[in-house]
């Protein structure tokens, strides 16, 4: 319980622990309805047989309302169950089944029931799903670049597409009636003697299927509601079910009249795009934006402050609740199965002025309260953004469940604007998936997640002139670095590396693309995305106001770091030739030689994130050899509506650093093979020993203006560091300080608990960054022995 | 040519500190004490000299230090003759694990100055330069001229001091905030304790006081060494007798304890638990009591 924010009700409480003893089991019905509508409709065009079959899963699934539950509509027929979704992949979920309760992470409970629909329906997918459609047409040369690590893109083959923020803020105004409307308006003027008009009003019919279906399933769950209530004994619980059944009578069809309307219609809107496809990140924008006219009807008219906040706090469960079963190859990438539906609050009004109002701070205690991974909260950081919310933040960043994180107005919209985006548009932009960033209701999908790049390992295929030294397979024939003779050899050869692979890494983006508009196109979300009703065309065809790409680098720092150890210590020191680092790499810096060069490349090598302008220096060139590629190219929906249509950088990479750290070999940044790399574009595990202020003056000298993808920064903070008044004073300082002057994009803190240091015991040399700070006390970083450890650990619990 | 004279002996320059002063502090330690603290949480602050630190945990064993060592005082990995080492920093040049490390660097005013100020973008909201050590007024000339530089381009400056300095020296440097230690009021126990009488640190706490100056007391928290009723009376005493409201309660901690194995020094309070948040509570308690406002941490 937070001794700050106050508990939650027993109501949440119970609701709270019942969704984490279910965990997370997989529910088998979608995929039985999805198959047999398919079947079904076959002759239809794939839009609209989707649209019926998104209709029919909604009709005919099996609803549920939770004992104590407020809000309506759950993703599965049962808690925590996740749908499966068929069209996008299925071998390994044949494959995978039986296995999947014993994954030493992301477990799924499968009944034998939902085990044996699964083995009846999946086989006539074979052969039809999106990744096997992908598979047949990627190029060889890419294929091979996705098969051995460099390029992580087919994720969304087998997962499904999301990021996107879909414009609930006329859901919340207009409610679906209006878009229905404007549907049966456009479809009124459009001449089916036309070949462009007919296919247009082809996916309209769809997206009208597609409200009708989701009108449907919130009437299906009034009337579960109505009789639930006659049922209840309890007369508390009976009017609190007749309230929902009224909600759901009425909304998303029109628009709410009340808080509680709106966050139900909201909740349909949410569950329903994670029903009808299986993207993550579906985000809900602005919330305290779009939510606060009725908030504040809600408390002008007299309800009290707690019982909203246990409402919100009920919203939060069900976002928490909703699942995805991911196969194990993806699901490590995801660590902890999250489905980063972010909550965005705080920011600018679109004519400058501070936009945090109630319902902001009312987000944060609700958040604070639940304490859960869902939902990912972000603040819009700006330079008017008062000391009062600020210091409300930090003392939810004390509650150590690394929330929220920050995204900085002053560098982002100015990004934005930069690239084509009207002023009041950029003005409105929030958070998507996890540091991402896109305009709400106006952005395509995907906006940043599409192909990722393994940079390390890019890195040491152009050391082995052009070989994978993991899989042995050849991609380019290229110099070896034991043979050359300087760094600018080195350089140039990674140079047209980046080159290389940055085209390769938008043939997997294309590709996926056009497979993903070809095979599983979608009429809902597209239904709310704004101009494709206009259009007549889904977000892949190029339905949306705006539409841009960003892929994932990572590793950035590995990168950096080495390439600044070679120039160092092999070029300019000739501590170290060629031909014993290379040795020393391929063996894994085996024996006494091989450690001493280890040795070497950590210590006697600048570290990015410590504020070096050499290492910072050569990471921003090592990376924009392939930022200044991407200029070049184009996304699949250039040309066919939206404004933009072209690539940006990003390094939102999740847990990508660890598994795709999982495929490279030893690096000259001294890391050993097959290790985690770099978070984002935080520094090296363990490197940023010279604290928070060093690193945001490296990350300062980053190109933001042309990583509008978003550029992730997590920083640990030990509770002693923010545990009085004054501290969280000096904390707040240094994050106006990052963003108002060094160009900081992003940063999350985590408080550093127990377990962390627990592992710095075991691993002192990684936890170099575990900063400690005392009064008059000169740190010795690597002084972590077992008694230091023990009393920072009690100092550390303390504060907890 | 760089007067060699100019140049001051430092062992850390440590960023974002934020209990040594207002704001956001780069904190220079400096090496030197008067003092011998039985406690002292900086031990290879003491000497005026460069010394030789080892750390078992990071050496990887592979000898190049005793093929590196002209004095034969390396005998293997870790095993070194104090006697016969002449601080020359041979092997730790060769030591890429650094596991073996010189503490201490002779560095000039100018450049002390630039290294202290690369967090200058956040002392501008808010913070500057603390000043600790050993005593910073043990190298009274070259702190006094790197004070004179800081306070020309308008930076912040704090010193942490055990108050055992030349009266003059503390007068007229430039120093905007004094962190002021307060050990032991008795004179005898302070000598037990410490090694020396505190009357000069007495005195120059007056004349600080008497001069106008900002000053911090600091009171490290010793359980039974300076945690008597009286001494606690006696320390409230003097925060009140010189106006102050404040007293920055510094309690016990072991984080030091490491540094003394790794320059092979003798710490009597190797075994000596930490306080507890109970005995916490009660001390501040007690100083409430006696009339003022304890703050745990500084």
């Amino acid at each position: 319980m937070s001794k700050y924010f106050g508990e939650s009700t027993l109501r949440i409480r119970h609701l709270r622990e019942k969704i984490h003893e279910k965990g997370y089991a997989v529910c088998s019905q979608r995929a039985r309805i999805l198959t047999e509508a398919y079947q079904k409709y076959e002759s239809y065009p794939i839009i609209l047989k989707r649209a019926m079959a998104f209709r029919d899963i909604l009709s005919q699934q099996d609803i549920f309302i939770e004992e104590g539950d407020m809000l309506a509509g759950n993703q599965g027929s049962f808690l925590c169950a996740a749908p499966v979704f068929p069209e996008y992949s299925v071998q390994w979920i044949l494959d995978e089944m039986d296995e999947v309760d014993q994954r030493s992470g992301d477990k799924f409970f499968i009944g034998e029931t939902q085990k044996e629909e699964l083995r009846k329906v999946l086989p006539w997918w074979i052969g039809k799903t999106l990744q096997d459609h992908a598979h047949a047409i990627y190029p060889a040369d890419a294929k091979l670049l996705y098969e051995i690590g460099v390029i992580r893109g087919g994720h969304m083959n087998a997962c499904g597409d999301g990021h996107i923020v879909v414009n609930y803020d006329r859901v919340l105004r207009e409610g679906l009636i209006g878009f229905k409307e404007q549907i049966k308006k456009r479809r009124e003027k459009l001449n089916l003697a036309n070949y462009d008009e007919a296919k247009q009003d082809i996916f309209l019919q769809a997206a009208e299927i597609a409200l009708d279906a989701v009108i449907c399933f919130a009437h299906r769950h009034a009337e579960l509601a109505e009789g639930l209530a006659q049922k209840t004994h309890d007369p508390a619980r009976r009017s609190e079910l007749l309230r929902m059944a009224e909600a759901c009578r009425h909304v998303p069809e029109y628009p709410p009249r009340s808080f509680y309307e709106g966050l139900q219609a909201y909740w349909f809107v949410v569950v329903c795009q994670q029903i009808e496809s299986n993207g993550h990140s579906v985000s809900l924008g602005r919330f305290d934006q779009y939510m606060y006219p009725l908030y504040k009807k809600a408390l002008d008219d007299g309800a009290d402050r707690e019982s909203l906040l246990e409402l919100l706090e009920n919203m939060w469960l069900k976002l928490y609740s909703a699942r995805k079963f991911r196969c194990w190859k993806d699901a490590r990438f995801a660590a902890g199965g999250p489905m980063y539906e972010n909550v965005t609050i705080g920011g600018q009004t679109s004519d400058g002025r501070d936009a945090v109002n109630e319902l902001s701070f009312a987000v944060l205690k609700s958040v604070a309260r639940v304490h859960l991974t869902q939902p990912n909260l972000t603040v819009r950081y700006h330079r008017g953004l008062s000391h009062e919310f600020m210091s409300e933040c930090i003392h939810v960043i004390k509650e150590g469940f690394g929330m929220p994180a920050f995204n900085n107005d002053e560098v982002i919209i100015p990004d934005f604007e930069r690239l084509g985006i009207t002023q009041e548009d950029a003005y409105s932009y929030s958070a998507v998936g996890c540091v991402e960033v896109a305009i709400p209701g106006k952005f395509g999908h995907r906006c940043t997640g599409a192909a990722f790049l393994n940079f390390p390992k890019i890195l040491n295929i152009v050391m082995r002139g052009g070989i994978d030294d993991v899989s042995g397979r050849r991609i380019y024939i290229g110099k070896q670095f034991g043979n050359m003779t300087s760094f600018e050899e080195l350089f140039h050869e990674w140079s047209k590396a980046m080159s290389y692979f940055a085209k390769q890494s938008v043939v997997i983006d294309t590709y996926s693309d056009m497979m993903i508009e070809e095979v599983v196109p979608e009429a809902f979300n597209a239904a709310l995305v704004d101009d494709c009703i206009d259009r007549g065309k889904n977000v892949k065809e190029g339905g949306a106001h705006y539409d841009f790409t960003s892929g994932l680098q990572v590793g950035i720092a590995n990168t950096g770091n080495a390439l600044t150890a070679i120039k160092k210590l092999v070029f300019a020191e000739k501590k170290i030739s060629c031909q014993e680092l290379q040795t020393a790499l391929d063996s894994n810096f085996e024996g006494i030689r091989g450690e001493q060069i280890r040795q070497m490349l950590l210590n006697r090598a600048p570290k990015f994130g410590t504020d070096n302008e050499f290492v910072d220096e050569m990471t921003v060139a090592a990376y924009n050899e392939y930022l200044k590629e991407l200029p070049q190219y184009r996304n699949t929906r250039y040309g066919r509506g939206p404004i933009g249509g072209t690539y940006y950088g990003g390094t939102s990479s999740v847990a990508a650093n660890v598994i795709m750290g999982s495929m490279v070999s030893a690096t000259a940044d001294g890391r050993k093979a097959y290790t985690p790399l770099a978070e984002g574009c935080s520094p090296t595990q363990g490197s940023d020993h010279s604290g928070t202020t060093a690193v945001f003056c490296s990350m300062s000298r980053l190109p933001v203006e042309k990583l509008a993808g978003g550029i992730l920064l997590n920083q640990k903070l030990s509770p002693s560091s923010v545990a009085s008044l004054s501290d969280e004073a000096k904390l707040e300082n240094v994050i106006r300080t990052f963003f108002d002057r060094l160009n900081g994009f992003h940063v999350q803190y985590n408080i550093v608990d127990r377990t962390t240091l627990e592992e710095a015991k075991v691993h002192p040399e990684k936890h170099k960054d575990l900063i400690v700070r005392v009064a008059g006390y000169s740190a010795f970083f690597t002084v972590l022995n077992p008694q230091t450890q023990d009393d920072i650990i009690s100092r550390t619990e303390q504060f907890i | 040519m760089k007067n060699p004279d100019k140049k001051g002996l430092i062992f850390d320059i440590q960023r974002q500190c934020i209990h040594d002063g207002d704001g956001v502090r780069t904190v220079l330690f400096m090496k030197g004490c008067p003092l011998r603290c039985a406690w002292c949480a900086n031990p290879e602050s003491q000497e005026m000299k460069v010394e030789l630190a080892f750390l078992p945990q990071t050496c990887i064993g592979d000898g190049a230090c005793v093929l590196a060592c002209r004095k034969d005082a390396v005998k293997a990995p870790g095993v070194i003759a104090r006697n016969l080492c002449i601080y020359c920093g041979e092997c730790t040049k060769v030591c890429y694990a650094e596991a073996l490390s010189l503490i201490g660097e002779w560095i000039d005013p100018e450049e002390a100055c630039d290294r202290l100020l690369r967090d200058f973008v956040f002392f501008q909201r808010s913070g500057g330069v603390t000043i600790s050590g050993g005593e910073p007024f043990f190298q009274a000339k070259f702190v006094k001229e790197l004070l004179d530089r800081l306070h020309s381009k308008a930076i912040h400056t704090a010193v942490e001091t055990c108050g055992y300095a030349k009266r003059e020296d503390m007068l007229e440097a430039k120093v905007d905030q004094f962190l002021f230690d307060i050990k032991i009021i008795d004179e005898t126990e302070h000598i037990r304790w410490t090694g020396c009488s505190n009357k000069i640190i007495l005195d120059n706490l007056d004349a600080l006081y008497q001069a106008g100056r900002r000053i911090t007391l600091r009171f490290p928290l010793l359980p039974e060494i300076n945690d008597s009723e009286e001494n606690l009376k006696a320390t409230a005493d003097l925060v009140r007798r010189y106006g102050l409201k404040e007293l920055h309660v510094l309690p016990f901690h072991q984080l030091g304890s490491n540094k003394y194995q790794m320059i092979q020094k003798e710490y009597l309070l190797k075994k000596k638990a930490i306080p507890t948040n109970e005995y916490l509570r009660k001390v501040v308690q007690r100083l409430v009591e006696n009339g003022i406002h304890p703050v745990i941490g500084g």
